[in-house]
This record gives C-alpha cells, structure tokens and sequence, in this order.
C-alpha cells in the first residue's frame, strides 16, 4: 500500500496545509496519499493534556512528543526519529554577557549543538526563538488561534513604503480564499470590529462580508485596558483595542464545543474549541479517497529529465528511540506538494539530487528565515482585570499593524495576554515560591517577605490579579543571511542531517527600529496607568532586561542610546522558499509552485515574501485554497 | 490505595493556606495531597510537623501562633510545612533530601492547586466554567477560600 | 407503525393505571406515589434495607449528600437512585418488573427520540407518543414490519450530528468488526417543555430566557427531565444474544443511504436525571457485564464484546492498545474493520459493586435467567456543592465516570479530558451566542431557523 502507485497527489506533512489541500483535492476525486513524519494521536489528546498538566515548565512544546526536557541524553535530537526545536532546547543557550564571552568559540556552540536539533554556526548571534511541531495535525496543536488577515499594504511593502518586498498577490485576490479559510477553521469575529480598523489598515474585507461565527466576548482585563489605552497615540496614529478574529468556536459547531476559557489555547486546547488541523483530516479522509501514513519521514524528492519530479523516497519507521527500523519507500503521484513546515520543507529540497539541491536555481531557498520577534512588555495595572480566565488572547492593538512609519521601522501588533505575567514569568508559580520561601525572582517581593494563611493568598490575589502582558509582534526583515542549510556532522536519529541556521537581527535597523518603538509604547501605556497604588514602592512597568541562560538577548545602539532586549519567538516561522515574480529571486510562484519544477508545489509560511504584521495560519489556509485551484488545473493537463 | 487523613492534617493546612478545611477536602479528594506529600518528601517529616502542630493545640494556642511558630526562624519544622504550602498551593513537592527535583505528581494535583482559587482563576487548561464566563468579573475571594 | 401507536398508548395509560409495587424483597417498603399519571418514588435510602424492586421512578435524594466538613463523596444514595431508575426506566411497557416474562421491551423505549425534536424549518416536532418516520430507504425493507426502533446515530439526519462517532472522539467497533450505534431519548418533560418552549428552532431558543427543564421535585412529587443514552451492539458471531436485552431496529447510513434490520444487543445505557438536589443532574450509568474487563486485571478465557484476550497474539502492534481511537477513516461501511480493544480503566466503587450484586439478586428473584440480571451500575454522578458560586459544575463526585461503550477512549484521570459527565456537559451550548443550554447537546444541534 505504501509504495502504491495508484495516488494522484503526494502531499508531505498532515498540518492544516497539507489537510486542506487533501480534502479540496479529495473533494474533487483526486486520490491522494499524505506522509506525515510524526505520529498520530490514538488516545484523543488524553496523554498530550496530561503531559502538559504535570509539566513544570508549561512551554508550546510540553504537551507532545517527543518529550525533552534538557538533561536526558537519551533523547538528545541525535537520537529522535523525528526531533523538532523546542523551547527547552534555547535554555542552555547563554545571557547577553555570557554570550559576548562565548566570543564565536566553535567549542560552545557545539556544546550547545548537541543538545539542540537546530544547529547554529558560530557567526549567529541569536538563536532561532520558534518552535514547530511534527505529528498529523502539525503545529495547529500548539497554535493560539489568531485568524487575522494580512493588511493590503502587507502585500506591497516594497511599492509603497520603498521597504522589503512585494508579494507576487495582492489583498483583493485572496478575499474568496480567506473566506474560505475562515470557514474552514471556524474564525469567531464581529466583521465591524475589523471594518473599524480601515482608517490604519484600509479595506480587509469585500462588501456584504461577516465571519463565520460571532465574536468571543473580551474579557474583563482586556476591556480594562481598552479604557486605559483610549486617547493615546503612538507614531501620530490612536492606540486601540480590537477583538481578535479566532479560530475558536463561539457556538457548538460541527461537533466541537464553543469556547471554555481553559486559558492553555497555547500549547493545547483539551476540548478542541480551537480549530487545529486533525478536524480536516479526518474529514479528507472521510472520502475515502485520502490515505494518511504516519511515521513517514521524507528523505528526498527523485526528479526526472524534464525536471518533473518522479518520486518521493520516504523512510518509514516503528520502534522507539534507540531501537528504531526503518524501511525504505518510494511514493508517486502525478504531483507533489510538500506541506512539511519552513524548516523541514528547506531540508527536503536540500537532501534532494544527492544533496546537492533542489528548486534552488534562484538561490534562496533556505533564505530569509523570519519570525515574529516578540517584545514582551509587562507590568500590574491599577485594577483588577482578573488574568488567567478565558482564551489565553482574545484581543490585540492592531490599529499600529500599518501607517506612514513603515518608511523607516517595522510595524508591529500587539497581542494582549490573558494569562498574566505567566509568558514573561512563569506567574503565578514564581509569585507563589516568592511569597512563600521568602525570594524576590518575580520583583514582586522586594521586602522578601515569608507570608502564610489568608496573608498569603491576599498577596498573591492582590498582586496576580492586576498583572497585564503585552506581546509586540515585531515584523522582522527579510534577510539573504538568515539562513537555513543542512549541517554536515549533526544528524537525527535517522541519520537525516538537522538544519543548520545562521541567525542574526542587529544586521537590520530597520527591524530594530520596530523594536524599539515597542518599548516606547509599553511605557507610554504604563505611563498612562499612572503610579502603582498597591505596590507604592515599585514601578508599575516591571518590563526588565533578564541576563540569565534561556533569556536571549540582544544589545544595540540606536540614535546614540544604548538598547538590550530580551527577544521571544512567535511560532511564526516564514520566508525560507518565498513566493516572488520571477524564478530568478524566489523559489514558489503566486499559486505556491516550484518555478523549477512544475508538478511539485511548497505550501506554508515558507512562501511568505515578509512576514507582515500578521499571525500566519489564516493565510497559509488561504494560500493553500489558492494553490488547490492550480493543482486541480495542472492534475487536467498532466 | 489512598489513605483518608487524619482531620489535624486539614486542620493544619487551612492554617498555614488560609484556605477551608472544606476546600482542603474537597482537593483531597481529586488528588492525594497527604499520602503523596509523605511518600515524595520522605523521612518522618510530615509527622514531626504533624507532632508539632498537635502539641500546640492541646497547648491551646491560638491558630495564627500556631501558623507563626511552625513557620519561625528557630523552627525544626518550618522547611517542611513551606514546602507543604508549596505543595498545596501549586501541586509541586521535591524531595527533602534534594529540593532541586521539584515535580507535579499528577494532573489532579495541578488541578487542585490553590493558587488559582487564591487569584479567583482556573489552572491553564482546567476550566470547569462556560463560555463568556471571561467577560465578567468573578465571584468574590471570600468564596474562593 | 400500528404497533408503534398502540405501545405508546399503553405505555401512557399505564401510567394512569397504577404500576403496583410487584416485589417488595426486602425489608422495608418506599413508598410510591401515584401523581400526574406518573408513579413516582420517594426518597433513596441508602441503608440496605431498603433496597426494593419497584417500577416506580425515584425522584430525588432529599437535600442531596453534600460535602460536609466531615466527608465529602458519599455516594450510596445516589446509587440506589440509579438503580431504581434503571429498574423503572426498564419495566415492560405493558406493566410488570422488567423480565418478569423473559426480555421485555422497555417504558423508555416509548419515550422520544432526539431527533424527533430536531426538525427542519418551520416544522413542530410531533405530540408526545407519535411514531417515528422512516427514512425512505427503510420502508422498502419487507422483514421491518413492527420495528419501531431506528438508529440514525450511525449518521447524520436532518441535521442530527454524533454519527456512531462518541462524544467528541470517534467510533467504537466490537469484536465482529460491527460499529456500536447510539440511541438518545427524552421523558415526556423534557420533550413537553422543549416543545411549549418552541425550543427546537433557532428563533425560539433566542427567544427564550434561560434554559431549565423542570427538575425532579420531593415537595410536589414531580418526576423531571430525563434523558437516556443507550449503546447497542449488533448480535453476531461469539454473542449469546440471550444474555442481552435485545431489540430488531433500522440501522440506517446516511452516507451510503441504505438501511438494515439487525438484532441489536445494550451494551450500555446512561440515565441523566434533573432533580432538586442536583441542577447539574445524576448522572447514572450502566453497563452489560460481558463488555470489557478492568485493565489492571485483563480477562484470559471469557467471551467479550470488546476485548480479545489474545489480541496481542493474534494482531501483534498498534491495534492491541487499549482504548485507542481506531484507524481512520471512520465509515462503518468499509470492510475489515479492526476492533477496539477495550479495557475498563477504573475499577467499579467497592460499595457500587456490593450494591450491583444486590439488585442482581434481586431481578433474577424476578426471573432466574433475566437478562436484566447481566448489567451493572459503573457509577453515579452528582454535584456535592450545587450553588458554589465558584464552580457552576456544582464538585461533582465521583470526579470522572466513564462507560466503556459510550466514553471508550475518554477514559482516565486527566482533568478536563478525562470522562466527567458534569464537566463535559456543562459545556453544551445553544444558539450563534453560545446560551447554555441545561446540560444537553441536544439543543446544540438544533438546526431549523424558524
């Protein structure tokens, strides 16, 4: 059955690209087989939610396999079938001041190598901050269900603010497939929440328009800030708080349940209100016409004479780490689509042709690795909002995701947490230990006070229960140097090469510039909330440089002053075969196809030019619509 | 086979939480606190403590003395009843003889923890409330006590 | 369909005729109370000599259990309540203790199907004891004369989404390869209400306030909503079909429009009661003894319905894992359907257990080879602190309660994932905002708009 050559379309990866695409293509006959490299769940997210209660540390990864926490040379990335970059595996990565001292020594970062799947060379000075997932279903597990849509300007940066590129697509050309993709996934949105936004960001939305479902109510501490923010202005544009679009059910629908507030959409939601991507696989599979192998690992593509490519070599494994068999496959299929995710869809192409490379006549393939970098602003608010209750985001300040400024910084969004400092401090688990043993870690407790009883929970409530986080999603430049490549002495436990990233952001003022007017406006707000009248002796921004392993930072000077930022990642991992007019400067066309190879498709946010000011899942579904229609065409003609 | 524990243990606890005995109870019995505090922290810990409190109150101190000299400086066994609070309030518990191998024994126990309660939430990922229910503020902190 | 009528006019007037109390075998009697042409039932009790056969309904556990500051989690009355419903809800139709004349069709067999209140636009769902339609490819069938069960769960009808898939997780397949089908249906209070209440279509239940079926009630003798959700099994190669209570239905797929008649078996039943003391209902639940067997104790020679003691030498891999959703895709129409490997992963309470083997006793005194006699209560759930404004799910206890045949793959002790009848329901919503909507999913698949 593996090898079977009776399949239409070969699809590498069963996240939402590579599951949309299966159920358009399955809807209209096509017979398609879909190689997952990762396992699939049997036990109805039981285990993964047990493993991410019992987790100490509650990062985007802990819920799924394979588990590492950082200390078990067992299951170092050598040894894993199919390792992935977890958060886990950026704490051994040093502070700032550590890291100036590490001085490029090839001896550290191999050491730090070791214990990472993705690889650095010694001229990175961050590393990649995002992790991805590798299971049937893919990242959408661990997604937070933001579903917005990219700005008009998003598309044309290079025509209208003379910055980075244009997209070969423009906003208009995707409305169908957005809607298309908000219907999919289920996006709970008030169309006038977003039509308010027009002034900033202009037209989202054709007329006559409405989502899905209705919006998910905000919540106390969302509304709270709303009134702190309103009449403020930033870069000349008003600062405003929008209800996020989401792809989590406000009502029952198609089986799933409305959303509970469980406050974990990130890295799991235990009743899949949140959309991910098993729902439309299994609805692809329904047809019948869709066959899903897991623990399918691709090793490379075959391509033939005329540049077609004849087959897909897989490797399909059983076992455990340490003891695992594989056996040797071949699939075909008229086409290919790879839907492998920005990372592992770069090393694909790059095994191929006895690695030496595929579909990289332009050169960039591996290029222009980008991510939203995060700035994470925090501090405690006056009143209470009550954190910790409802989705863990469900609303944003995107009145700034567009304007003028885009000349000369990257544009950002702000996502507004409703987990507390929990993100930035581990809260409440740190105010706990601090208010009990008596510590100052969460700079909640500078009196190193050791309470009990009623005093205790008072504190903690007092101090939990106003605190605000604010996540600036710093659009992030594309950059030739910023590079994924195939090490050539690190491999997995396949014995498939792990990536090699080369990872720098100082190289660009502009990306910086972003940066730092994210800091301008955390404190601009905290200026706002005005003095900390419960803590009278703190400030109320407790926004702060942290120069401990597992915080990396970054230091610059900008217009003479002296900057050092702790940076996170978003998950957002894009740019590594970009979309683009010609073959000469990208690898994809606008429908997502090889210009090289005309039956083999890249789907994801690997085909994002730039990596706008938007979260990626809704437009790499829409994206995937796009393509489908191009496949269908090409399945007439082949 | 869990062991239903003595009423001095939820005594106890309510003194140095500040929660009810009720709501001890009721997370005693979603997850083991007692039997699994013993077990992970070992030695007779748990009974010194225990011994200590008891003393106390056939000595008829009041509660909040009680709370202080257990927790005091001079305490033989104020690393135990904090790391007993710890436990309570967050589900995790090391061993006493190596405070570094902090762990939550099971998802009942980071269910049941009370810090949420503490800060009028829900643990991330266990919300037994209805939707919207974000949008409003919630009950009082007395009730959750 | 003549048939069907009639047994629903019977099962009505015997309401009104007076079900006496047929075997009292122990020593004390509860008294029964005869109040709007429904008998009903005093209180539980759950000191032992009170246990008695009747078919009349319990109504209540006076002021419930609660979690005292002494000990929180009682659960015996709650028990005996789920017996005595089992026993009233499974009496014949015709009047008498359920198999009293060998199998017997059963009183909530005549109550009415949930798809029967999920009409299409502009439609009213059919007085209280009309029979059901059948779907077209039903009717040509020439041995389904007097059927008058049909299972749609197998598919969607009209709207009616579950499939033969559980609650969100996917579908069971017994040990022939045959897909379990499900059946939920609701007493003539619930369905009263949803229908004065306009309450099966959009526009009605955006009009209605808040939701709230009509509880049980010890001061006015009223029995409340209840809901049943059976689990059935086709009979086939290894069933002794007369260990089950059986029925002859239309096993109806959409997707491939055909429809069967097959001899189907319970393999599990729950029973949802809405009482006074319990506004996020009892939540009691039943099973057949031949299932599966507890995990930490795998069965070796008996015949299961749902576990194959020398699965992992006969299939050697994935498939012998226990409560595994099975491969996709799920269509009960394809062939060689592997079947789930099923293991009951908490053990029944001791005192549950003690309490099966009494009322056991208690029906085969009824009949020696009563059928009846082969399933067990697994648990009662209920809430010990209804009003606690902090947590609308009222502290259920048991803290999770799963059936092997209607929450296969939710068993376990994970919060929120876990089987936790409470928790799980508490979820259920109606209407695009999402109103709650009671503890039902059924008014969640409420699709006509007017």
């Amino acid at each position: 059955m593996a090898a079977s050559p009776q399949y239409d379309v070969v699809i590498v990866g069963a996240g939402i690209a590579g599951a949309i695409m299966a159920k358009e293509l399955a809807g209209k006959g096509a017979r398609v087989l879909i190689l997952e490299s990762g396992p699939r769940d049997r036990e109805d997210r039981k285990s993964f939610h047990d493993s991410y209660l019992t987790a100490m540390a509650k990062l985007p990864n802990s819920p799924y396999p394979p588990y590492w926490h950082g200390n078990d040379p067992k299951h170092e990335p050598n040894k894993e079938a199919v390792p992935r970059p977890m958060t886990a595996m950026t704490f051994a990565w040093p502070g700032l001041e550590e890291f100036k001292k590490w001085n490029g020594s090839q001896a550290k970062f191999d050491a730090f190598n070791k214990q990472s799947y993705l690889t650095y060379t010694a001229t990175t000075e961050l590393p990649f901050l995002s992790t991805y997932e590798r299971l049937a279903g893919g990242t959408t597990w661990h997604w937070l269900g933001t579903a917005l849509r990219f700005t008009e300007s998003d598309f044309r940066m290079r025509s209208k603010y003379g910055q980075l590129v244009d997209w070969p697509i423009t906003l208009p050309e995707l409305y169908d497939d957005y809607a298309s993709a908000e219907e999919m996934i289920g996006v709970s949105a008030d169309v006038g929440d977003q039509r308010a936004l027009e002034p900033y960001l202009g037209a989202q939305f054709p007329e006559g328009y409405e989502y899905p479902m209705k919006r998910i109510p905000m919540s106390v501490s969302d509304n709270l800030l709303g009134d702190t923010i309103k009449g403020l202005q930033f870069d000349r544009q008003d600062l405003e708080m929008t209800c996020t679009p989401q792809g989590r059910n406000s009502e029952y629908r198609d089986g799933r349940p409305a959303c509970q507030g469980n406050s974990s959409c990130i890295p799991i939601c235990p009743i899949q209100a949140k959309y991910d991507a098993t729902v439309t696989l299994r609805d692809a599979e329904s047809t019948n016409l869709v066959t899903t192998l897991t623990k399918a690992v691709v090793t490379d593509l075959e391509v033939g004479p005329n540049g077609l490519i004849t087959g897909v070599n897989f490797l399909q494994y059983s076992g455990d780490v340490g003891n695992y068999q594989a056996q040797r496959k071949t699939a075909s299929g008229k086409i290919v689509i790879l839907a492998a995710h920005a990372v592992e869809t770069v090393k694909i192409l790059l095994m191929s042709n006895g690695r030496r490379g595929i579909a990289n006549a332009s050169g960039q393939l591996g290029c222009n690795l980008m991510d939203h970098l995060c700035y994470l602003g925090y501090g405690l608010s006056n009143q209470q909002g009550f954190p910790y209750r409802g989705p863990r985001s469900g609303s944003g300040i995107e009145s700034l995701r567009d304007g003028p400024f885009r000349k000369r910084r990257s544009a950002w969004r702000v996502d507004v947490g409703n987990v507390g400092w929990q993100w930035a401090d581990d809260d409440p688990t740190r105010s706990t230990h601090d208010f009990i043993s008596g510590e100052n870690k969460s700079c909640l407790n500078p009196g190193q006070e050791k309470l009990f009883g009623k005093a205790l929970a008072e504190r903690l409530n007092m101090a939990n229960t106003r605190m605000l986080r604010l996540c600036y999603l710093v659009e992030q430049e594309p950059q030739q140097s910023n590079r994924i490549t195939l090490s050539k002495n690190l491999f997995d436990g396949l014995r498939l090469p792990r990536p090699e990233i080369n990872y720098s952001v100082t190289g660009s003022e502009y990306t910086l510039r972003g940066i730092v007017a994210a800091q301008q406006a955390t404190d601009l707000i905290f200026d706002k909330i005005g003095a900390n009248r419960h803590f009278p002796d703190h400030r109320q921004n407790y926004s702060h440089f942290i120069n401990d392993s597992g915080y990396p930072g970054i230091e610059f000077t900008m217009d003479g002053k002296n900057y050092k930022v702790n940076l996170y990642g978003a998950g957002h991992i894009a740019g590594t075969y970009r979309m683009g007019f010609t073959g000469h400067d990208s690898v994809v066309d606008s429908n997502s196809r090889c210009w090289e190879h005309k039956n083999l498709y890249l789907l994801g946010s690997g085909t994002f030019p730039t990596i706008t000011t938007g979260n990626p899942t809704l437009t790499i579904a829409a994206l995937t619509f796009r393509a489908s229609r191009s496949v269908l065409n090409d399945l007439q003609h082949l | 086979m869990t062991i239903e524990p003595p009423s001095d243990f939820f005594d106890m606890s309510s003194i140095l939480t500040g929660f009810t005995v009720r709501t001890l109870r009721l997370a005693q019995q979603d997850a083991d606190f007692y039997g699994v505090f013993d077990d992970v922290y070992g030695g007779a810990w748990l009974k010194d403590l225990m011994g200590f409190y008891v003393a106390r109150v056939q000595a008829g101190s009041a509660p909040e003395d009680i709370g202080k000299a257990i927790l005091a400086d001079a305490s033989p066994v104020a690393e135990t009843a904090r790391a007993l609070m710890v436990f309570w309030y967050l589900g995790q518990i090391a061993p006493h003889d190596d405070s570094r191998d902090l762990r939550i024994p099971s998802a009942n126990h980071y269910a049941q923890a009370l810090v949420w309660r503490a800060i009028q939430a829900h643990p991330t990922g266990v919300s037994t409330l209805r939707f919207g229910y974000w949008a409003i503020p919630p009950a009082p902190f007395d009730d959750y006590l | 369909m003549q048939t069907s009528d009639h047994k629903r006019t019977v099962a009505h007037s015997v309401g009104g005729s007076g079900r006496a109390v047929l075997l009292t075998l122990a020593a004390t009697i509860v008294a029964i109370v005869v109040v709007a042409g429904i008998y009903a039932q005093a209180s539980p009790r759950s000191d032992e000599t009170a246990f008695t056969l009747s078919g009349g309904y319990p109504i209540d556990v006076p002021g419930g259990v609660g979690a005292g500051d002494t000990g929180p989690g009682a659960r015996s009355a709650y028990d005996v309540f789920s017996w005595q419903s089992f026993i009233a809800l499974n009496s014949p139709t015709d009047g008498g203790m359920p198999g009293e004349n060998g199998d017997n069709e059963t009183l909530w067999s005549t109550w009415m199907e949930d798809f029967q209140v999920l009409v299409s636009d502009g439609q009213t769902p059919a007085p209280w004891g009309a029979p059901l339609r059948l779907p077209t490819a039903c009717k040509t069938l020439t041995d389904g004369d007097g059927i008058t069960r049909i299972l749609t769960h197998a598919s969607k009808v009209d709207g009616v989404v579950g499939l033969f898939d559980q609650a969100q997780a996917g579908p069971l397949i017994d040990q022939n390869g045959s897909y379990v089908r499900y059946e939920i249906l609701i007493n003539e209070p619930m369905y009263t209400y949803i229908r004065d209440n306009r309450l099966y279509n959009q526009a009605g239940l955006n009009a209605f306030g808040q939701i709230d079926f009509p509880s049980g009630s010890l001061d006015t003798s009223t029995v409340g909503a209840i809901m049943v959700k059976a689990a059935w099994k086709v009979m086939g190669a290894g069933d002794d079909p007369s260990r089950f209570h059986v029925s002859r239905a239309h096993v109806f797929n959409q997707q491939a429009n055909t429809c069967a008649v097959e001899t189907l078996g319970l393999v599990g039943f729950h029973i949802s009661t809405k009482t006074v003391s319990a506004p996020q209902w009892i939540w009691s639940t039943f099973e057949h003894q031949g299932n599966a067997p507890d995990a930490d104790a795998p069965g070796t020679g008996a015949h299961y319905s749902f576990f194959d003691p020398q699965c992992a030498t006969k299939r050697p891999g994935p498939d012998c894992a226990p409560n595994a959703l099975p491969p996709t895709p799920w269509n009960p129409q394809l062939p060689n359907q592997k079947p789930v490997q099923v293991e009951r992963v908490t053990r029944i309470d001791a005192t549950t257990a003690a309490l099966n083997t009494k009322f056991q006793q208690l029906l085969r005194g009824v009949n020696a080879h009563s059928v009846w006699a082969n399933y067990m209560l697994v648990g009662t759930q209920f809430p010990q602190l209804p009003d606690d404004p902090t947590d609308p799910q009222g502290r259920p206890f048991p803290q999770y309660l799963a059936n092997t045949t209607i929450e296969t793959f939710l068993q376990g002790r994970v919060p929120t994932v876990s089987s936790n009848c409470i928790g799980c329901h508490n979820r259920a919503t109606a209407t695009t905002s999402a109103k709650f909507s009671d503890f039902t999913y059924i008014l969640s698949r409420v699709t006509a708009k007017y």
